[in-house]
């Protein structure tokens, strides 16, 4: 656990890009929100694996999306059962219904479409929210944090000493 | 662009794709069981399954439905089931498949450990069950049990029957004495008096207005009388009835617990104490079949005509929408079978074909079918031929099965000590008409049996089995007929047979006797037990006419005063 968190601190205080942290955490979101058995997961596991995204960030965010799906299961069937049975995308839906791809991806599914909805209306704004809190924790508060009390504290902890390891 | 790309990472993802596919048997072999088992309530079993997508075929390896009512008997088991497959309706979640062989179908194996599933609830008919427990074999019948005991077991229960009606009278008394005291009083009428008095001194336009307003309340007293002295009558029918109930619970209590042993009908069935046991556990099993085939049949489709359940969390549910050709999630469309059954001690093999395997007929548009044919290497024949349809809510099955020439030897029709009783050789023809539809079932089950031979054990030496063992010596042919009508899940059986009157002739007398004698004994018995409270019963509807005379009392003096009025 320990060394678990010293990883994400490093990645906070190093000079990887932003954004690889930012995609870590909105695949975490998408995966985690959604039913993890379903096929669409299959690709999101491809891309996390062949992108260079952080894998630290992604298994953290992981846990987290994944028990905030419990609170959420409701709300995400709730919109996937009104996605389906809208009036005005039927035609939409009909047709998609057809075809064996799209049958195996269950998008008919009230609670995977629910969940993807969920998820993509909150994927950009996470992902631009991860890369400000980034920027500005390196820009503004690293440097401030270093010089505060806790921090000296911090220093002298095992924790500290693990970090610098693998640092 | 190269600091996006993670090659090795996507060298894991295809170890463990690859892994994945290694492992889609085990997953096959492992889903079939979870899916199966949840479906039936017991264990289902498979010993291994291949699949191959390239070839579009998927084969079962020693599949075992454990028989839901009994953890230790499969329902069947087949020894290899190869399936045909459309690999593309898989990818639709649709497992379709044209053909499918079953072989080596074999039903009511034995199990080698228990098929119960953890913290379930398994539904043993056998130990509680309607048919069981009406099930005496012939030597309980006649040997009645102690009326002694009989009569104290129901003491108490009896006491307070007739506990209960003399409060039934005492709440009738309670009743009175309410509505005695809303009666004239003996003050009310005196005062009636003093008005008529009063008003005899006044002029005449006064004594007339007072006069007509004392008549309208002495007609309303007299009113009040009348009603109660049809209440007395009511009531007094009513303790009358009470009565004659407390006295004649004797008698009938001593018909009813008669009854409760197994000594109430005579002949009539007599055949039920014989094979009762090994019938009804054959119907039974039967039954048990057919239950877990139409729960799998019919339950689609009630999910749909009902309200849909909630979904489980993170499962959510799967919205359909109009297709071109429809299909349902699960179909087979023709199944060739082979296979094999126990009846009375043989094996009978069997081909056949069932065509239309699914569990949402009403998409599919077909009901089941399902025809077959065998026969043993001893001669018997078999025919069988049924229909399964679930289309609609109202749901038609239909099972015709003919057996023939069925040798039968050894067979074991009573097990009791006092009256061990076998069926020693005999050719059966059985014809069974089985149907099923929102009325319920309706089924009949009619057996002739050539070249009967019995045998009563020597050890049996009581004057019983002497003159059953003479009385079947002259039976080499008898009928058994089981009628089974009613509910499902609790149907009546009825068994007849010819032997009915065989066995009734044969020990008629002996038994008739018997019963007449203990029946006399155990009325004896409850009638001194019961004798005080019945007394105190009998006595305690007195006080009605005693309110009987009051009423009457009160009506002479009002009308009295009536009569002066005049």
């Amino acid at each position: 656990m320990l060394s678990a968190i010293a990883k994400l601190l490093k990645v906070l205080n190093s000079d990887d890009n932003p954004a690889q942290v930012a995609l870590a955490v909105v695949f975490a979101l998408i995966m985690g929100l959604t039913p993890l058995m379903s096929p669409h997961n299959i690709v999101i596991l491809l891309l996390v694996l062949f992108i260079r995204v952080n894998l630290s960030f992604f298994i953290l965010s992981f846990a987290l999306f994944s028990g905030l799906a419990y609170l959420l299961d409701p709300l995400s069937n709730q919109i996937g059962a009104s996605v389906l049975h809208s009036e005005a995308l039927q035609t939409l839906w009909t047709s998609l219904y057809q075809s064996s791809f799209w049958r195996f991806m269950a998008y008919n599914n009230t609670l995977v479409m629910g969940s993807i909805c969920l998820s993509l209306l909150l994927a950009l704004p996470i992902y631009w929210a991860v890369i400000w809190a980034i920027t500005r924790y390196r820009d503004k508060l690293r440097a401030k944090l270093a010089q505060t009390r806790l921090m000296l504290f911090v220093k002298g902890t095992r924790l500290f000493s693990l970090y610098e390891k693998l640092s | 662009m190269k600091q996006w790309i993670r090659w090795w990472g996507l060298g894991v993802f295809v170890a463990i794709a690859a892994l994945w596919i290694l492992c889609i048997d085990w997953v096959v072999e492992n889903s079939i069981e979870f899916a199966g088992t949840q479906a039936v309530g017991a264990k289902v079993e498979l010993d291994s399954a291949e699949l191959s997508f390239s070839k579009g075929v998927l084969t079962l390896n020693r599949l075992q439905v454990t028989n839901p009512d009994q953890p230790m008997q499969n329902l069947f088991e087949s020894a290899r089931i190869h399936l045909s497959l459309d690999t593309l309706a898989l990818f639709r979640r649709q497992f379709i498949s044209d053909e499918a062989d079953i072989e080596g179908l074999q039903l009511y194996t034995e199990r080698s450990s228990s098929g119960a599933i953890d913290g379930r609830f398994f539904n043993f008919a056998g130990e509680g069950g309607k048919g069981r427990e009406a099930a005496i074999d012939l030597a309980s019948k006649l040997n009645i049990p102690d009326v002694g005991e009989l009569a104290s077991a129901e003491e108490e229960r009896l006491k307070a029957e007739i506990a209960a009606m003399q409060n039934e009278v005492a709440d009738i008394q309670k009743g009175w004495e309410q509505r005695i005291q809303q009666l004239p009083s003996k003050e009310q009428i005196a005062e009636y008096q003093r008005r008529w008095d009063k008003l005899e001194g006044e002029n005449a336009f006064v004594k007339l207005k007072g006069a007509k307003e004392l008549r309208d309340d002495i007609d309303d007293d007299l009113d009040a009388i009348k009603s109660l002295d049809e209440q007395i009558k009511t009531d007094k029918e009513r303790i009358a009835r009470l009565t004659e109930q407390a006295k004649t619970l004797p008698s009938r209590e001593a018909d009813r617990l008669l009854a409760s042993v197994g000594l109430d009908q005579g002949f009539d069935g007599m055949i039920r104490h014989i094979v009762g046991d090994e019938a009804i556990d054959m119907i039974n099993q039967g039954l048990s079949l057919y239950k877990t085939a139409a729960k799998q049949m019919s339950e689609q489709q009630a999910a749909s005509e009902d309200e849909a359940p909630k979904p489980l969390r993170g499962t959510g549910e799967l919205v359909r929408f109009a297709e071109e050709q429809p299909l349902p999630n699960f179909l087979i469309k023709q199944a060739k079978v082979n296979g094999s059954m126990p009846v009375a001690g043989q094996t009978i093999s069997f081909n056949g074909v069932i065509k239309d395997i699914t569990s949402e007929q009403h998409i599919w548009g077909r009901p089941m079918t399902l025809k077959a044919d065998g026969g043993s290497d001893k001669g018997a024949s078999l025919t069988l031929d049924g229909l399964f349809d679930h289309r609609s809510a109202n749901a038609l099955d239909t099972l015709n099965f003919d057996l023939r020439q069925l040798a039968l030897s050894a067979l074991t029709l009573s097990d009791s000590e006092q009256l061990p009783l076998t069926l020693q050789q005999g050719v059966a023809n059985i014809k069974t008409n089985f149907t099923l539809n929102q009325n319920g079932i309706s089924a009949n089950v009619d057996s002739l049996v050539k070249q009967a031979q019995f045998l009563v054990a020597d050890s049996a030496q009581t004057k019983t089995a002497q003159l059953l063992r003479k009385a079947l010596a002259s039976a080499d042919q008898f009928d058994l007929k089981a009628m089974i009508n009613g509910d499902l899940d609790d149907p009546a059986i009825k068994l007849k047979s010819s032997l009915d009157n065989l066995i009734g002739k044969a020990l008629g007398a002996e038994v008739a006797a018997k019963v007449a004698e203990q029946k006399a004994v155990l009325q004896e018995k409850l009638a001194a037990q019961l004798q005080d409270p019945t007394a105190k019963l009998a006595d305690s509807g007195a006080f009605l006419e005693e309110y009987k005379s009051k009423l009457g009392s009160q009506r002479d003096a009002l009308k009295d005063l009536l009569k002066e009025m005049r």
